[in-house]
């Protein structure tokens, strides 16, 4: 075991390195270890990023409420990154956007998100920078409009489906209109398996010219000449329809956050 | 201060125990500590050198290390990230805790906002999955609470994490 005593650390490096830890590290272990740690856990500076990911994955629905209300009000406003799956109940997607008024990164996936819920809640949301519905079903191409319209920062936007919630529907380039409609200041796009066909796109890489990736994977309706979109949106890549991986992808939208 | 400065070529800083270190004016930025010195007074800055106490050659000399290679390396190639991984690993199987700790404090004293963060996750990387008994062995902490206490603390908590696996 180290000689090395690290209890001389200040408390706010204390604190950087509490966020890092997993959830279940920092509601028990970092608690436990002392009084001075039980108290720098609870300040707001600690969950200015909450990522209820794995933990929320398959857990009960009551118990995901219980834990946004908890960490929510912990955060006292400065929360600026959430990321949960699986939210369920519609007073929680209110008390979320009423209580982080700072919030810039919200990641609600396979959430029950619905339009009227999104019509509700976008106009708090407007200095979201980064929203992620993907695999929420619920959810049309009417609540993207809401959202581009509120959302006027907005960067990045996923809306990844599940091929199994697509398979076998028509072409639809609703969702695609929307976006390119609302949402012009887009950097990052992700639209994997989505319904929409080659004019679809077009639609967009016109519309969002500030558009780096363009992530639509799965979207079989679209056919691309790659060579030439390179030449007149050098900038912008994009990934698919065939599967593809790219990293840098990856960390605009990490594991984590 | 309506005059701008002349072009400055590179700062000096002196750590407590060798040689003064030339960095680019690019690299001592990012640097809080630095910064605000060379926004009290560029021409100084750039003609004195500044010295830094608490900070050995060493530490500083990792420092600008990480913020020379990190900043050559903003480029978004997929390639570029897979060999800043491997430099972050590099970086820190050279530091042993107590190194670690030490260019923490370093870090934390100039205010490098990039390095700290890329150390404190190093360090939560050390503690995580690991038991109380663990980590206040590890940063050397007292332990202050009387069994029930403790006990106390550790089932407020518990609802969440009931059915995962306990203990």
């Amino acid at each position: 075991m180290e000689a090395t005593r690290f209890d001389d650390l200040p408390y706010d490096i204390l604190g950087i390195i509490f966020t890092k830890l997993s959830l279940e590290e920092r509601l028990i272990v970092v608690p436990c270890v002392c009084k001075s740690w039980a108290e720098v856990i609870i300040g707001s500076y600690c969950w200015q990023e909450i990522d209820l990911g794995n933990w929320s994955r398959c857990c009960d629905p009551d118990k995901i409420d219980r834990m946004l209300k908890m960490l929510i009000t912990r955060s006292s406003g400065s929360l600026k990154k959430l990321r949960v799956f699986e939210v369920q109940t519609e007073r929680t997607f209110t008390f979320v956007v009423e209580n982080a008024r700072s919030l810039k990164m919200l990641r609600l996936i396979r959430c029950n998100v619905t339009d009227n819920i999104v019509k509700q809640i976008s106009p708090k949301l407007c200095m979201i920078c980064f929203l992620d519905v993907s695999y929420c079903t619920k959810i049309s191409a009417y609540a993207l409009e809401i959202i581009g319209k509120n959302c006027k920062m907005l960067e990045g936007l996923k809306r990844s489906l599940h091929p199994i919630d697509t398979v076998g529907k028509p072409i639809q380039n609703d969702e695609a209109y929307a976006i390119a409609s609302t949402m012009p200041n887009l950097k990052h796009l992700g639209l994997t398996y989505n319904l929409m066909n080659t004019d679809g796109v077009l639609q967009i890489y016109s519309k969002c010219l500030k558009l780096e990736i363009l992530d639509i994977r799965g979207c079989w309706g679209v056919k691309l000449d790659k060579v030439k979109i390179k030449q007149s949106f050098p900038k912008l890549k994009i990934l698919g329809p065939a599967p593809e991986i790219c990293l840098i992808y990856l960390s605009i939208w990490p594991g984590k956050l | 201060m309506a005059k701008t400065p002349e072009p400055k070529r590179t700062i000096s800083l002196k750590p407590c125990d060798g040689d003064v270190i030339e960095v680019s004016p690019m690299i001592a930025k990012q640097m809080q500590t630095i910064q605000s010195f060379i926004e009290d007074d560029s021409f100084i800055a750039t003609t004195t050198i500044i010295p830094l106490p608490n900070v050995t050659a060493f530490q500083l000399s990792k420092i600008i290390d990480y913020l020379n290679y990190h900043s050559n390396s903003k480029a978004v190639a997929d390639n570029v990230k897979e060999s800043t991984k491997k430099f972050d690993e590099e970086f820190l199987k050279e530091l042993e805790h107590d190194k670690l700790k030490e260019l923490l404090h370093a870090a934390n004293y100039l205010n490098v906002k990039e390095v700290l963060d890329f150390l404190c996750q190093a360090v939560a990387d050390l503690i995580q999955d690991k038991s109380v008994k663990f980590v206040r062995k590890f940063f050397g902490v007292v332990n202050d609470y009387s069994v029930e206490e403790e006990e106390d603390i550790r089932r407020t908590h518990a609802w969440a994490f009931e059915g995962v696996e306990e203990d």
